[in-house]
């Protein structure tokens, strides 16, 4: 079932942030939501996730199950790699499955597992992030910019390992990067408000 | 270069002890020549006398036991404000109502002086449970709103990621709540296992409660012994220090585990 967004407005200290928004996200697939910053494509997010308010509009179809990376890695630091990932997971995955999934992203040497999220880098860090969404119990994972701070090898890596898990998933990925939209042959929504503020292309 | 930052802060804190090291030799040199000056050792006793003192004060009768009747009674206390701190401190954080509730009794007991408490406890409780009481009420309103300051400056950003993620309560509590508090217990800790002591013992001297180390200090000072004065008083400093230390150490060793999960 598709996610139909509605006339969705939301404004900021009588700023509007998103005017009249209408948007359907297609359902097993992976989408792309790009455009200037300040368009409003984190407060999207947002209110995809339930964690800000709309000031109008209604979305219909969310599924109850999320999963997100954010902004930030948001991650407990002071815990290993094994209990990030443990976190959200509970014991519902193998071990030899996670390990798995974090060669995959570059993550695999066994010494890191028990190692305390503090001591790694911010593309380690970010890395993490993603395969803790992607590991989570969903039926949609939404990205914020998930591949920043990455260089160009790994971002590569990583995407690999993001479109192979997410194929058949329902996914919404904001990004700046154009190039992000092609390898991922994700759908592509550009959000460009216009100057009048009534619709959005 | 980290070899380098290592050896430096190597140098540093070695620094720092020396210093702190020759600051207590002046401090005690300072003590030995004004006791010297004076001459009358009912007025001030010399450090020699008081570590003279400290050799043979564990043959006085009722020595070990003493301590063992303070250590359980200023500990238990301080076990109970602890306990009862960090629950209502939860409590709070959760609903307002009880912080507000408890507000003129953490203000009332922060400044009531420790002399009135006693007093007015010697008339409902016996001597022999004041301390327990007394380190209790100390110890109180440090953990609690040291807590409740941690509960509430907690990364709203982790509690946002634990809502989408549908964490249970456990798991936050654990990954989320506890390391932030980290810090605040801690502090709390180590700031109130000394005033706990400090409280404890002032009780024990009004109350005299029969073998105690107030008990032996209400008698030091009866009896004019200022050597067994001060010689008690460096007991009780080196048991608050110690159990400091220790209680400090272990609680750092449980969140070293937890992070081991």
């Amino acid at each position: 079932m598709p996610i139909r967004i509605t006339n969705l407005c939301k404004e900021y200290n009588g700023k509007p942030v998103l005017s009249h928004l209408n948007l359907t996200l297609e359902s097993h697939t992976n989408t792309v939501l790009m455009g200037p910053s300040g368009c409003g494509k984190t407060t999207l997010l947002h209110i995809l996730l339930g964690l800000t308010l709309p000031d109008a509009g209604e979305i219909i179809g969310m599924p109850a199950k999320k999963s997100a990376v954010f902004q930030e890695n948001r991650l407990c630091e002071q815990f290993s790699v094994l209990a990030n990932i443990r976190l959200v997971t509970g014991k519902s995955i193998p071990l030899s499955e996670i390990c798995r999934h974090l060669s995959a992203v570059g993550l695999g040497e066994k010494h890191l597992l028990s190692q305390p999220v503090e001591e790694f880098s911010g593309g380690m860090k970010r890395r993490l992030a993603i395969v803790r969404a992607v590991l989570a119990d969903s039926d949609i994972i939404l990205l914020d910019e998930p591949f920043k701070g990455m260089d160009s090898a790994t971002k590569l890596l990583v995407m690999d390992y993001f479109r192979t898990c997410t194929a058949g998933k329902t996914t919404l990925l904001v990004t700046h990067d154009e190039t992000e939209a092609d390898y991922l042959r994700a759908r592509c929504i550009s959000l460009y408000p216009p100057a009048d503020n009534t619709s959005y292309t | 270069m980290i070899s380098i930052m290592k050896q430096s802060n190597h140098n540093n804190s070695k620094i720092n002890f020396l210093s702190k090291a020759g600051a207590v030799i002046a401090a005690l040199a300072f003590w030995q020549i004004a006791a010297m000056r004076i001459h009358q050792k009912i007025l001030l006793v010399s450090p020699w006398e008081v570590f003279l003192r400290l050799t043979t004060i564990w043959q006085v009768k009722g020595f070990v036991s003493s301590i063992g009747f303070t250590f359980g009674h200023i500990v238990l206390g301080f076990v109970l404000g602890l306990v009862s701190g960090m629950l209502f401190a939860f409590l709070a954080s959760r609903f307002s109502l009880v912080d507000t509730l408890l507000w003129p009794w953490v203000v009332t007991i922060k400044s009531v002086p420790v002399a009135s408490f006693v007093i007015i406890c010697l008339i409902w409780l016996s001597a022999g449970n004041l301390s327990v009481f007394i380190s209790f009420l100390i110890v109180f309103p440090v953990v609690y709103q040291n807590l409740l300051t941690g509960l509430r400056s907690t990364d709203p950003k982790m509690q946002e990621m634990a809502k989408i993620f549908r964490l249970p309560w456990y798991r936050k509590l654990l990954f989320i709540s506890l390391p932030q508090l980290e810090p605040y217990l801690l502090s709390a800790c180590s700031l109130s296992i000394g005033m706990s002591w400090k409280a404890g013992v002032a009780a024990e001297i009004i109350g005299t409660p029969d073998g105690s180390i107030g008990q032996m200090l209400y008698y030091a000072k009866i009896y004019l012994d200022t050597d067994d004065l001060l010689a008690w008083t460096v007991i009780i400093v080196l048991i608050s220090i110690c159990f400091e230390k220790l209680f400090v150490f272990c609680l750092k060793r449980l969140f070293a585990l937890l992070y081991r999960i």
